[in-house]
């Protein structure tokens, strides 16, 4: 079989780490034999399949490792490839090396997973909850077990942030797009359980955004960016953040990229955060009996940043960002909502 | 049965096909339709993570922030739309009364008298007002004529009030405050908006608006009707018709506004019973066109560029009725030419830029160009052309955490009076982020009038004008008034509900320009004219209070107070007597549902005299409104009920200027 161009540069760079991998492994494999059957038997392999190999997956993944290497006595091999390589590779989730679990690091690598349709379970990460409905919806039902950990974060806690930050009287603004309308009911549901009142406005192309804008900061004291292709999106950001701010109205944003643009404030998980809930996730995973996995959920782990300049500005005091990151945790443990 | 009757069982067997037929094709159409939903959803791209961690272009630079109130080196008071509409004014003028130190008076219906601490006769010279950032100062005359703006009060977004000199920012005129009227983007208000109002003293009020746009492009269209009696023994009847409009364009990193408008009607001058100032009707044309273009440079700061023109005149000819004179045939009449014409052309560059983490700043460069003909109170068929250049600059230190420098000049070159330089130095300490305290000392220019240094009003009785009246006649070599202020101001946060706005000033004012009356030997008359001349000094200190309560969404309570002293050299006490020693503004509102509101203003201050007007007494006033919102069809609407004066009638300016009780009605409805 010819090799494709990509993957034969890939053998050759890592030769020499694959030749000392063999060594460690014929070492392992010899001391695996001399321990308990029941700790064999928990050993469970993880094929982990990355998007690209940027800066974010390294972070995933070097945070993934530490998390799993603070718990030494857990059998987790863990092996790593990026989406064209496992595009590539005949049938890489299958066969004698075929994993116990497929984990996915974004939206790309999760697709490309999904359209294989593996007998592997999959556990898809760093993408968006949208995405991910999408998938399933194409998946029908033929991929049996599936989950998810998204990268976005769930209404609730972005606006029970707006509220601990703004004050409880806050009306939040939404502006929501042929996608994102779609989320209409969940933030409906998300704004009664957090106790603000939502003003939404929908659009169906970007031409319409200044006028959307406006007519819901009419009435209403924040905006929340809700990621929409078609309007909320990196290109039309800079018209939003400065009309709203020319109202005098700040902006909730859904990355530290847009806290650093102007928004007031992101509440957002780094690549490192999903990085070690995915890890914490595989543990617990190996230590239930049938393996089952975690339920599809958004990040535990957040970080919540203030754009101090802009709220100054603003004549706003949101607080300090550790102390609502430690409210935001408090709430979130008390409550099943989310 | 059915197999019983062969046509029934053949029927049925057509209709068992059929249906299996029907099953194959809606099947296949099931497949067909699933595929392709499958093939839209895969040509659909998923949302990437990419847009949770990509990076975004730094829109609000540190150069782009405004200044929050407690880091603005100057007391600045905010009238938001809920306030204007609370208040229950139909005038614009009005609302400055909810401003700590601020006096309202009324010189007739349509002549309004807005100064800040006192020293203004009729024309109100001693303060800059913006619209838009557009000059509205009269050059003719000085002053505002409030009546005659192309404004709709439904247009405003917001007015900031500077309390203060502010030339370092706002350039001539920003004297002992300035006012920034706001008026909402295009954008904010799209679709039909409508108003009617009626009520007592013939109210008659309506306007009409227009506003939509797409994308990039959007434009607001509101004409205004406005019509009462006025005051019952002043001449004063106004029929105000205006026209104005917005055009709101932005590309990229490039931001245009286009802005006109245009106001006109008769308003009712002289009067009753005088021969030479009879009873007639003025007719005004106010129009303005303005446009201003905001270009947002690579490395954070803005470049923004603005031209305008502003034109307003009064049309005002008639002749008097027999006067008598010394020579046959003993009696005359006069025919009148009052007219006057203005023209201001102004255009302005403005550089924003953060020069280090720790300091930000904005420097410009403007010139601007007033033409005035009057060939009556000029005294020449000639247009009188005054020049005046200016350059600019602000510096924001960020001294450290606490201490924020504000430091900035303005220095302008007038035709008249030659070059001078307005300086401002402010402190803000931030004791925490509920108290800051500011010091600051400015001082700034007000620059002549044209009247006020090229007056030659002379009314001939003859052809050959040998026989005249010299009103007035300037000297001329007038030199600009000058302000020296310092304060010290606090603005706290008590708590979450209550906000407060301390000002502890002293003014120094020099080089005040008044007419003084001067021997004219040959004046037909009295032998006596007016000129204009430097040389009043006063002294203007005190103390002012803001306080904003707000418990809740639905209850805003806004308290504005000011105590003045003023000292000065006048002769007759004219300027010490200018301003009361206490003022106060109570504002409250409530909603009492999510569709009816309720708010009330009292104002009280103490027995004061507008220079040229009469002494007025203790005014104790008191306005109620009574709001319903409601929605028809599709539109939102309001209905309200306004009683202005409940508590009696109120002396404005003048024994004849009384603010009778007043009540209307107003509806309002806004389509889509």
């Amino acid at each position: 079989m010819r090799i494709p161009r990509a993957q034969e540069q890939h053998r050759t760079r890592y030769a020499v780490a694959c030749r000392f991998g063999r060594a460690l492994r014929t070492v392992l494999l010899t001391s695996i034999l001399f321990m308990p059957v029941a700790v064999s038997a928990a050993q469970m392999t993880v094929l982990v399949v990355t998007t690209e190999s940027g800066t974010t997956h390294e972070e995933v993944l070097s945070s993934l490792r530490a998390t799993l290497a603070d718990a030494p006595d857990k059998r987790l091999s863990l092996r790593t490839i990026t989406t064209r390589e496992f595009s590539n590779a005949s049938a890489p989730a299958s066969g004698s090396n075929a994993p116990d679990l497929i984990v996915t690091v974004g939206t790309d690598a999760a697709t490309a997973v999904m359209q294989t349709r593996p007998a592997t379970p999959v556990y898809c990460s760093l993408l968006p909850q949208s995405a991910y409905a999408v998938l399933m919806d194409r998946a029908r039902g033929e991929q049996a077990r599936l989950s998810a950990l998204y990268l976005d974060q769930p209404f609730v806690r972005q606006l029970r942030l707006i509220r601990l930050a703004l004050s409880s009287q806050a009306r939040v603004g939404v502006v929501l797009g042929p996608e994102s309308r779609k989320s209409e009911p969940a933030l409906r549901d998300a704004a009664t359980v957090a106790g603000v009142t939502l003003q939404v406005e929908q659009i169906s192309d970007e031409k319409q955004l200044i006028g959307a804008l406006h007519r819901v900061m009419n009435k209403a004291d924040i905006l929340l960016a809700v990621p929409d292709q078609l309007v909320f999106n990196r290109s039309t950001a800079q018209s939003a953040l400065l009309t709203t701010y020319r109202l005098g109205k700040p902006v909730a944003g859904y990355s530290r990229a847009y806290v650093s643009a102007g928004a007031l404030l992101s509440v957002y998980s780094t690549p490192a955060q999903i990085g070690r809930q995915i890890g914490e996730e595989l543990l617990a995973m190996q230590d239930r009996t049938d393996r089952a996995l975690p339920a599809p959920g958004y990040p535990r782990h957040f970080t919540v940043e203030i754009n101090e300049r802009v709220a100054r500005s603003l004549g706003l005091e949101p607080g300090s960002a550790q102390e609502l990151t430690r409210q935001l945790t408090e709430m979130t443990a008390g409550t099943s909502h989310e | 049965m059915l197999e019983s009757s062969p046509l029934a069982w053949l029927i049925f067997r057509a209709i068992r096909q059929r249906m299996a037929l029907a099953r194959v094709i809606g099947l296949l159409l099931v497949t067909v339709s699933s595929s392709l939903t499958w093939a839209a959803e895969s040509e659909q791209t998923l949302l990437s993570e990419q847009e949770f961690l990509v990076e975004l272009p730094v829109v609000l630079t540190a150069s782009r922030l405004v200044q929050p109130l407690d880091e603005s080196p100057a007391a600045v008071t905010i009238i938001d739309r809920q306030m204007i509409d609370a208040s229950g004014v139909r005038n614009l003028s009005e609302v400055f009364r909810l401003v700590p130190g601020f006096l309202v008076g009324f010189e007739s219906g349509h002549a309004h008298v807005v100064t800040y601490h006192g020293l203004a006769d009729k024309s109100s010279p001693r303060m800059q007002v913006l619209v838009d950032g557009r000059s509205v100062y009269l050059p003719s005359f000085g002053g505002v004529s409030w009546s005659d703006l192309p404004l709709e009060l439904d247009d405003i977004e917001r007015i900031e009030v500077i309390r203060g000199p502010n030339a370092a920012s706002y350039g001539a005129n920003a004297f002992l405050a300035t006012i920034n009227i706001i008026t909402r983007h295009s954008a904010a208000d799209p679709g039909g908006f409508m108003r009617a109002s009626a009520g007592s003293d013939h109210i008659r009020d309506g306007v009409l608006r227009a506003a939509g746009g797409e994308g990039n492009l959007h434009y607001r269209l509101t004409t205004g009707y406005q019509e009462d009696n006025g005051y019952a023994q002043v001449v004063d009847s106004r029929v105000i018709r205006q026209m104005n409009g917005r055009i709101d364009h932005s590309e990229g990193k490039n931001d245009v506004e286009f802005h006109f408008g245009y106001n006109e009607g008769p308003r009712g001058r002289g009067e009753a019973g005088s021969a030479t100032d009879i009873p007639r009707d003025q007719e005004i044309t106010s129009r303005f066109e303005q446009l201003r273009w905001r270009h947002r440079l690579d490395g954070g700061g803005d470049v923004s560029l603005q031209y305008y023109h502003v034109h307003h005149e009064w049309d005002d000819r008639y002749q008097t009725l027999p006067l008598p004179i010394p020579i046959p045939p003993f009696s005359v009449i006069i025919p009148l030419v009052l007219d006057v014409r203005s023209d201001r052309y102004d255009v302005e560059l403005q550089h924003t830029l953060s020069a280090w983490e720790t300091v930000r700043m904005v420097w410009g460069l403007g010139a601007r160009k007033d033409e005035n003909l009057s060939p009556t109170y000029l005294g020449t068929p000639q247009t009188v052309t005054d020049h005046l250049n200016r350059l600019f600059a602000n510096v924001e230190w960020r001294a450290s955490p606490h201490l924020v420098v504000n430091a900035g000049a303005m220095y302008e070159k007038y035709d008249l009076t030659g070059g001078a330089v307005s300086p401002r130095l402010a402190l803000n300490y931030r004791l925490s982020p509920a108290h800051t305290v500011r010091a600051s000392i400015s001082s700034a220019d007000r620059q002549p009038v044209a009247f006020e240094e090229g007056s030659n009003e002379r009314i001939c009785a003859n052809p050959t004008c040998t026989l005249f009246d010299q009103i007035y006649q300037s000297s001329g070599q007038l030199r600009p008034e000058h302000i020296d202020s310092s304060e010290i101001g606090y603005l706290g946060r008590l708590t979450p509900a209550i906000n407060v706005d301390l000002r502890l000033f002293r003014d120094q004012v020099f080089d005040l320009i008044s007419d003084y009356k001067r021997l004219y030997p040959s004046d037909l008359v009295n032998g006596k004219t007016f000129d204009f001349r430097n040389g009043g000094k006063a002294t203007l200190f005190g103390s002012e209070m803001q306080v904003q309560y707000q418990p809740e969404r639905e209850t805003r309570v806004i308290l504005g107070m000011a105590n003045t002293q003023i000292q000065s050299n006048d002769f007759d006490s004219f300027y010490s007597t200018s301003g009361p020693r206490n003022n106060l503004s109570l504002l409250a509102l409530h909603d009492l549902s999510p569709s009816w509101q309720v708010s009330s203003a009292f104002y009280y201050q103490d027995k004061m005299r507008f220079i040229g007007g009469d002494p007025l007494g203790v005014l104790r006033r008191l306005d109620l409104r009574l709001a319903q919102r409601f929605t028809l069809a599709d539109a939102h609407g309001e209905a309200a009920i306004i009683l202005q004066n409940v508590l009696g009638a109120q002396t404005a300016y003048s024994v004849e200027t009384v603010n009778a009780q007043v009540g209307y009605f107003t509806l309002s409805l806004h389509f889509r």
